[in-house]
C-alpha cells in the first residue's frame, strides 16, 4: 500500500543553513501525524516540502507515490493550510469559497463548506481582514477541506485559537477524520492537543527526525519510573531523567517483558510526557528501521 | 444514546475506556438489545478524540458479540450483560443502602469505604476462583 | 483564475479608470482650448495654405503665427512634458510590482499555489491582467493625449522630437507594458512590492534613456539635405522633420563650399547682406542629417515592438522565475 506521505533523505538547505536534513519517514494512509519539536527545528519546511511549496535540496517527497512539486494534478489531493492561515485580506468569505470552487473544479464540495461556516456562525459577506484569528483558520480549513482532500497538512492551526476554538476545531478535525479516508499531517506546540487525537508522532529536533512511529507502540514501549534519589539507575535505556533531593524520574525505554528495576516503581507515560522527555534530551531518539540509534 | 467521556487521568487506554463504558451501561441497563450506539463520527467529534480510537474501541465489542455493525445504519447492541441479575439490582442496592449507613456512623469516610471495598472484593474474587 | 485577478483588484482597476477619466476630462478642456485658438486664430488655415510645401519662403512659413501660438501654450507644453513623461512608469509600476511580490508578502501564494492551478498557469494569468489594465488605461490616455497634442505639433514642428515623440502615438503603451512587466519580475525576483517599484524607476528610466538616445535615430539610415546659406527659402520647419545630428547642438551644421564644417546650426542670409557671410564666403551651404515627418509612425511601431519584446521577455523570465526560483 502507498504511504499517504512519505519521505526519503528529504533536506532542504536556505542559504547555508540546512532547515531540515535527512528526513526519512513514511505516514500510512488513515492516520493523524503529529509533527512537534521546538521552534526552528523544521516543521514548517517539512510540510511545505509535503504540499509542493518548497522543492528538496536533496532527498524527495512523495504524496500517495508522487512528488507534489512536480505533479500540479496531485496538489488536487492535498489541503493545506499555512502557518498564519493567510486569506486575501480583501475579498469576503463567499468569495475565498468561490476563488475555491473555481480552481478545484468539480471536487469542490459548496454545501459542506456553506453548512461548516453556518455553523461556526462565520458570515459569508465578511471580509477576510475583519475576521478573528480564529475565524480565518476556520475559513482556511473549510476551503482545505471543501477540496476533499486526501492529505491534509495543517501547520500549527490552533496557535491562534483560545481554547474554546481550538477544542472545537480539533473536534471538527476529529469528525471530519471519521467521515472519510483522510491523513492529516498537524504540528503543534500544545502537545496536550494532541493526546488521543494523533496516532502517529514525528518529533523534529535540530532540523533532524528524532522520533518517529505509531503512537500507541511508542507509549507502550517508553514508562515513567519513580526511584529514590540515590537508587542505582537501570543500565540502558534511560531517556530522560529527572531529580530532586529525595526522589529520581526516569523516562526509559522497555516493553511489557522488561522487568522493574528493584527500588523503583513503573507508571505508563503519557504523550505529553514521552515528547517533553525526548525534546529536554536532543541526543536521544526513536527512529525505525536499521539507522535507528542504538 | 449514551455520551463517552475520557478520564484524561486514568491510565486505561483511551479505547478500552470507550469498552469499559458501553460495558457499564449495558451492566446497567442503559444500553439495551436493539440501541443504536452513536456513529464513530458523533463519537470522535464529540470526545473529540481520533477517530481510530472509537472503531477500535467498536471492534472490540462486536468481537464480544456485545453490538453488531449494520452497513448504513449504524452500529447496533445485540447483547446484553444484564442478564437475570438486573431484576434483583434493586433489592441489593438497598441492602448496600443499609451497609453504607452503618459503615458511616462507624466513623469512616467514603475513601476508606471505597478502598475497603475494593480490598474485599479482590480478596473475595480470588477465594471465589480458588 | 481570471475571476482571481479581478474579485482581488478590481477596486485598483476602478481606481485606475478613474484616474483615466478625470485627465481625460483635464485633457479635454485645456485641449478644446488649444484646438479652438489654432482654428480660431488662424493658424490652422495658413498651415492648410502652405499645402505641406517642403520649401518655404524664408519670412514666410506662418513662421510668426505658429511662434505666437506655441509661446501662449509654452506653459501647457510645459506641464505636459512634466505630467505625462512619467505616466507609463508609474501606471506600470503601480500594477507590475504587486502582480506576485504581493503575494509572497501576504503569503496568499501558500493559498491559492496549494489549490488546482498550476503556477505556470497562475503566474500567466497574473501578469496578462496587470498587463491587460495598463495597456488598457495606457491606451485610452494616449490617444486622448496625441489629438491634445495635435496644435501644440502643427505649431512647434516638433513632435519628432525626443520627450514629445515619446508621449503620443503607440510607445507610450509599449513604455507602460514594459514598466509592468519590469516590475513584475522585480516583484517576484525581490519579494517585496515597494523594493521592486524602487528599482523599476532606476531600470525603466535607464533603459528609455538608453533606448532613445542610442537606438531610435538608427531605426533607419537617416536622410540628408543641403541648402545654401544665402537663399530666399528654407526647408517647411511645421512638417516636423526630425533633425537629429550632423553635429553642433543637434541640428545640422554649416558648411564652407570647399566641404569645410564652419559652424554648427543653421544660418540663413538675405543676398542684400553680405556681411552676414563674409566669415564663410557666399557659396557656404546647410547640411542637415534627419528622418521625415512621415516616418513618424514607422518609428512608432518599431519602438513600440522593442519594449514589447522587452516586455515579453521579462514576462517568461518571471513565469520561470516564479516556477523554478520560488522555493
Amino acid at each position: 500500500m502507498t504511504a499517504a506521505l512519505e519521505t526519503t533523505g528529504l533536506s532542504k538547505r536556505y542559504g547555508r543553513t540546512w532547515a531540515l536534513r535527512d528526513c526519512t519517514l513514511a505516514v500510512p494512509h488513515g492516520r493523524v501525524a503529529a509533527v512537534v519539536g521546538p521552534n526552528g527545528a523544521g516543521k514548517t519546511t517539512l510540510m511545505r516540502l509535503a504540499v509542493g511549496l518548497r522543492r528538496p535540496t536533496r532527498g524527495s517527497v512523495a504524496v500517495f507515490g508522487r512528488a507534489p512539486r512536480d505533479h500540479p494534478a496531485s496538489l488536487a489531493r492535498i489541503g493545506f493550510v499555512a502557518q498564519e492561515t493567510p486569506l486575501y485580506r480583501d475579498l469576503t468569505v463567499a468569495d475565498h469559497l468561490e476563488m475555491g470552487r473555481r480552481l478545484n473544479g468539480h471536487a469542490w464540495d459548496r454545501p459542506s463548506a456553506r453548512e461548516r461556516l453556518a455553523k461556526l456562525s462565520i458570515p459569508l459577506d465578511r471580509r477576510a481582514d475583519e475576521l478573528s484569528g480564529g475565524q480565518r483558520a476556520q475559513v482556511a480549513l473549510t476551503i482545505a477541506l471543501a477540496k476533499r482532500p486526501d492529505l491534509l497538512v495543517l501547520d500549527e492551526p490552533v496557535a491562534s485559537l483560545d481554547p474554546l476554538a481550538r477544542r472545537t476545531f480539533l473536534s471538527e478535525l476529529m469528525g471530519e477524520m471519521a467521515a472519510r479516508e483522510l491523513t492529516v499531517l498537524l504540528s503543534s506546540h500544545l502537545i496536550a492537543d494532541l493526546e488521543h487525537r494523533c496516532d502517529y508522532l514525528v518529533i523534529l529536533s535540530d532540523s533532524r527526525v528524532q522520533v518517529l512511529g505509531d503512537v500507541d507502540d511508542l507509549l507502550a514501549t517508553h514508562s515513567v519510573l519513580v526511584g529514590a534519589a540515590d537508587g542505582t539507575t537501570p543500565a540502558r535505556g534511560i531517556v530522560s531523567s529527572q531529580a530532586t533531593d529525595r526522589q529520581r524520574t526516569l523516562v526509559v525505554r522497555s516493553d511489557a517483558d522488561t522487568p522493574t528495576p528493584p527500588g523503583w516503581v513503573a507508571e505508563p507515560i503519557s504523550l505529553e510526557d514521552l515528547v517533553l522527555a525526548y525534546l529536554s534530551e536532543p541526543d536521544a531518539g526513536v527512529l525505525p528501521g536499521p539507522e535507528g540509534p542504538s | 444514546m449514551i455520551g463517552f467521556r475520557l478520564d484524561g487521568r486514568s491510565n486505561v487506554v483511551p479505547y478500552l475506556q470507550l469498552v469499559e463504558q458501553v460495558r457499564r451501561a449495558l451492566r446497567t441497563g442503559l444500553l439495551e438489545p436493539g440501541d443504536r450506539l452513536p456513529t464513530v463520527r458523533e463519537v470522535a467529534e464529540t470526545v473529540s478524540i481520533n477517530p481510530n480510537t472509537v472503531l477500535k474501541a467498536y471492534r472490540q465489542l462486536e468481537h464480544e458479540g456485545l453490538v453488531e455493525g449494520r452497513p448504513g445504519q449504524g452500529t447496533f447492541v445485540v447483547g446484553s450483560l444484564a442478564g437475570p441479575s438486573l431484576a434483583s439490582h434493586a433489592v441489593l442496592r438497598r441492602e448496600l443502602r443499609a451497609w453504607l449507613r452503618k459503615a458511616r456512623a462507624a466513623g469512616l469516610e467514603p475513601e476508606d469505604i471505597e478502598a475497603l471495598f475494593g480490598i474485599t472484593l479482590n480478596a473475595f474474587e480470588t477465594e471465589g476462583v480458588a | 483564475m481570471i475571476w482571481l485577478a479581478w474579485r482581488r483588484r478590481r477596486g485598483a482597476v476602478i481606481a485606475t479608470a478613474a484616474a483615466v477619466l478625470v485627465a481625460g476630462v483635464l485633457l479635454f478642456l485645456t485641449g478644446r482650448s488649444m484646438w479652438n485658438t489654432f482654428h480660431d486664430g488662424g493658424l490652422a488655415a495658413c498651415i492648410e495654405g502652405l499645402g505641406g510645401a517642403r520649401w518655404v519662403p524664408v519670412s514666410g512659413g506662418c513662421q510668426d503665427e505658429a511662434q505666437a501660438f506655441a509661446a501662449r501654450f509654452f506653459p501647457m507644453r510645459l506641464l505636459g512634458l512634466a505630467l505625462f513623461t512619467f505616466v507609463p512608469m508609474v501606471v506600470g509600476m503601480f500594477w507590475g510590482a504587486p502582480a506576485i511580490a504581493r503575494e509572497l508578502e501576504d503569503d496568499t501564494v501558500s493559498l491559492v499555489w496549494t489549490q488546482g492551478v498550476s503556477r505556470r498557469r497562475w503566474a500567466w494569468t497574473q501578469l496578462a491582467f496587470a498587463t491587460v489594465v495598463t495597456a488598457a488605461a495606457m491606451g485610452v490616455f494616449t490617444w486622448i493625449a496625441t489629438w491634445w497634442y495635435g496644435p501644440l505639433n502643427a505649431a512647434t514642428g516638433d513632435r519628432f522630437q525626443w520627450l514629445i515623440y515619446d508621449q503620443q502615438g503607440l510607445v507610450p503603451v509599449g513604455y507602460a507594458v514594459f514598466a509592468t512587466l519590469l516590475a513584475a519580475f522585480l516583484g517576484a525576483t525581490t519579494g517585496r512590492t515597494v523594493r521592486a517599484m524602487a528599482i523599476t524607476a532606476v531600470g525603466f528610466i535607464a533603459v528609455r534613456f538608453g533606448v532613445a538616445v542610442f537606438w531610435r535615430p538608427r531605426f533607419m539610415s537617416g536622410l540628408d539635405r543641403a541648402y545654401p546659406v544665402v537663399t530666399t527659402r528654407v526647408p517647411n520647419r511645421l512638417l516636423g522633420d526630425w533633425l537629429y545630428g550632423g553635429g553642433g547642438p543637434g541640428v545640422g551644421v554649416v558648411m564652407k563650399a570647399n566641404g569645410e564644417r564652419a559652424a554648427g546650426g543653421q544660418r540663413v542670409c538675405p543676398p542684400t547682406d553680405p556681411a552676414c557671410f563674409a566669415d564663410i564666403g557666399r557659396h557656404a551651404f546647410n547640411l542637415e542629417l534627419f528622418h521625415p515627418a512621415s516616418r513618424f509612425w514607422t518609428f512608432q511601431s518599431i519602438e513600440t515592438a522593442i519594449f514589447l519584446a522587452f516586455a515579453l521577455v521579462l514576462a517568461a523570465a518571471t513565469v520561470w522565475w516564479v516556477r523554478k526560483r520560488l522555493t
